[in-house]
C-alpha cells in the first residue's frame, strides 16, 4: 500500500441500510473536497432503499491491513482454544472419563 | 453440437471451477496482464454506463406523462452513477480517469456495442428495446458476478440491483403501449421487438463455445462464461416475457429445439455486425457529438471545483 493506480481525491463509502444493520464498505468517490466527496457518494451509491447512515472516508487517512496481516488477523485458526466449541470439547473428554489433554 | 446448460445462474459450475475459485482484491499482488485486463473491462463498462444514456436522454422532452418521466430520469441518472461506480474500479486499476475514458471514446479511440449505436425512432419502440437491453444486461453481470476481481463484483451487485428496477420499467412502458396503444402503436412494439432481438442477439458477441477456453478473460475468470451461454440463457429468460405480454415471436426468427436442447435463432450476420462497429452505426456520430459538447460545456464546473479546492 498504496496501490498503483491510487488517487489523492478518492474517498472511501460506507453505507448503513436500516438502523442497527452492519455499516458497511460499499465503493468510492473520487471529489475535490470531503462536502463534494460526501454528495458525490449520496448520488452514486444511496439510489435505492432507506440509507440511514453514509460515511466518506479519505482513501489515504485509513489505516488498512495488507495481503502480509492474513495470518495474524486469522485468529480463529491459530487460536482454536479462544471459539466455544474448544472448552465445550474438554468437557466432553473429562465426561467421557478420557486421560490426556482434552481437546478433540 | 454442444448443448448449452439453460438454468441457474452458474453458481454450482463456478463452486467447482477452480478458474474462479481464487478471488481477488485491489491490493493484492495482481500481475501486470491481470490489471491490464480488469482495469479494460471496468472502463469498457464504464463507458457504455455513460454513453448508454444518450440515446434516452434525447426522449425525456418528449415523455408523455409525470410518472414516466420521474422514472425515465431516474433510469438514466442510475446509469451516469453506473459508469461513476465502474470507473472508479478502472481508475483504481491504473487505468484512464473517467475523464480520459470519455475523451478516447470521442477521439475514437475505443469502440462502443452494437446496441449503443442505435437511436430509438418512436417511443413505442423504447419499451421493448430497453426490456430486451435491461434483461440482457442482469444476465451479463449475474454472469460476472461469479468471477475473480472483487472490486469489479461489488460494483456489478450494486448496479445489478438498479437494472431490476429499469426491467421492470420497460416491461410497464411496454405493457402500457400494448393495453392501451392503438393498432398503429402496437404494431411498432411488434416492429421494435424484432428489430431489437437481432440487435441483443448480437450484443453477447459471436459464438464461441470451442474458442473461449482460449480466451485471457475467460482463462483468468473476468469472462465467466462464454458468449453463446449467456446467448442462450438470456433467450430462455426473455422470449418467454414478450409470449406472455402478447407480442408474436416468429419460430423462423427464433425457436426453442427441443432435440438439441437450445435455442435457434436468424438473422445476425457477424461478419456485417463487425464491419458496422468499424464505420459506426446510424447514430453513433451524434453519441460522440453529445459526448463531446457535455465534456466541453462542463469544463469550467470541474475547472472551478479544482480552483475552490485548491
Amino acid at each position: 500500500m498504496p496501490a498503483r493506480g491510487d488517487h489523492p481525491d478518492a474517498y472511501e463509502v460506507f453505507t448503513q441500510f436500516g438502523e442497527g444493520k452492519p455499516i458497511q464498505y460499499v465503493g468510492s468517490v473520487r471529489a475535490v473536497d470531503p462536502l463534494l466527496a460526501w454528495h458525490a457518494a449520496k448520488e452514486a451509491y444511496t439510489r435505492r432503499d432507506l440509507c440511514t447512515l453514509l460515511w466518506v472516508v479519505p482513501r489515504d487517512a485509513m489505516i488498512v491491513s495488507t495481503p502480509q496481516d492474513r495470518l495474524v488477523l486469522a485468529s480463529g485458526d491459530r487460536m482454536i482454544y479462544r471459539g466455544p466449541t474448544f472448552p465445550s470439547a474438554h468437557r466432553r473428554a473429562r465426561q467421557h472419563g478420557a486421560a490426556g489433554d482434552g481437546d478433540a | 453440437m454442444a448443448v448449452v446448460e439453460l438454468s441457474g445462474s452458474g453458481v454450482d459450475r463456478q463452486a467447482i471451477d477452480p478458474r474462479l475459485s481464487i478471488k481477488y482484491e485491489r491490493w493484492d499482488d495482481l500481475t501486470d496482464e491481470y490489471r491490464r485486463l480488469a482495469g479494460r473491462i471496468a472502463s469498457f463498462q464504464a463507458l457504455a454506463e455513460f454513453v448508454g444514456v444518450v440515446p434516452f436522454s434525447e426522449w425525456i422532452a418528449k415523455v408523455p406523462d409525470y410518472a414516466r418521466k420521474q422514472m425515465f430520469l431516474a433510469k438514466m441518472q442510475d446509469e451516469v452513477g453506473h459508469g461513476h461506480v465502474m470507473a472508479r474500479v478502472a481508475e483504481d486499476l491504473g487505468e484512464n480517469t473517467r475523464e480520459q475514458i470519455l475523451w478516447d471514446f470521442v477521439e475514437g479511440r475505443t469502440k462502443l456495442l452494437n446496441i449503443f449505436h442505435y437511436g430509438f425512432d418512436s417511443w413505442e419502440e423504447i419499451g421493448p428495446a430497453a426490456l430486451m437491453q435491461n434483461s440482457a444486461a442482469i444476465v451479463q453481470f449475474q454472469s460476472l458476478m461469479g468471477g475473480t476481481y472483487l472490486p469489479y463484483v461489488r460494483a456489478l451487485k450494486k448496479i445489478a440491483v438498479e437494472e431490476g428496477f429499469h426491467y421492470h420499467h420497460a416491461m410497464d412502458l411496454t405493457h402500457e403501449v400494448l393495453t392501451n396503444g392503438t393498432p398503429a402503436q402496437r404494431a411498432l412494439v411488434q416492429q421494435a421487438f424484432e428489430t431489437w432481438l437481432v440487435r441483443v442477439l448480437g450484443y453477447f458477441g459471436p459464438p464461441d463455445l470451442d474458442t473461449v477456453e482460449g480466451n485471457r478473460m475467460y482463462q483468468v475468470g473476468l469472462k465467466v462464461d462464454a458468449n453463446e451461454t449467456l446467448r442462450q440463457r438470456w433467450l430462455s429468460k426473455i422470449i418467454p416475457v414478450f409470449q406472455k405480454l402478447g407480442v408474436e415471436v416468429r419460430p423462423e426468427l427464433v425457436r426453442f429445439d427441443a432435440d438439441e436442447g437450445r435455442w435457434v435463432y436468424s438473422g445476425i450476420d457477424f461478419g456485417e455486425l463487425k464491419r458496422m462497429l468499424a464505420g459506426g452505426g446510424p447514430r453513433y456520430q451524434d453519441w460522440i457529438d453529445t459526448v463531446r459538447w457535455s465534456l466541453v460545456k462542463n469544463e469550467p464546473y470541474r475547472k472551478a471545483a479544482r480552483r475552490a479546492a485548491a
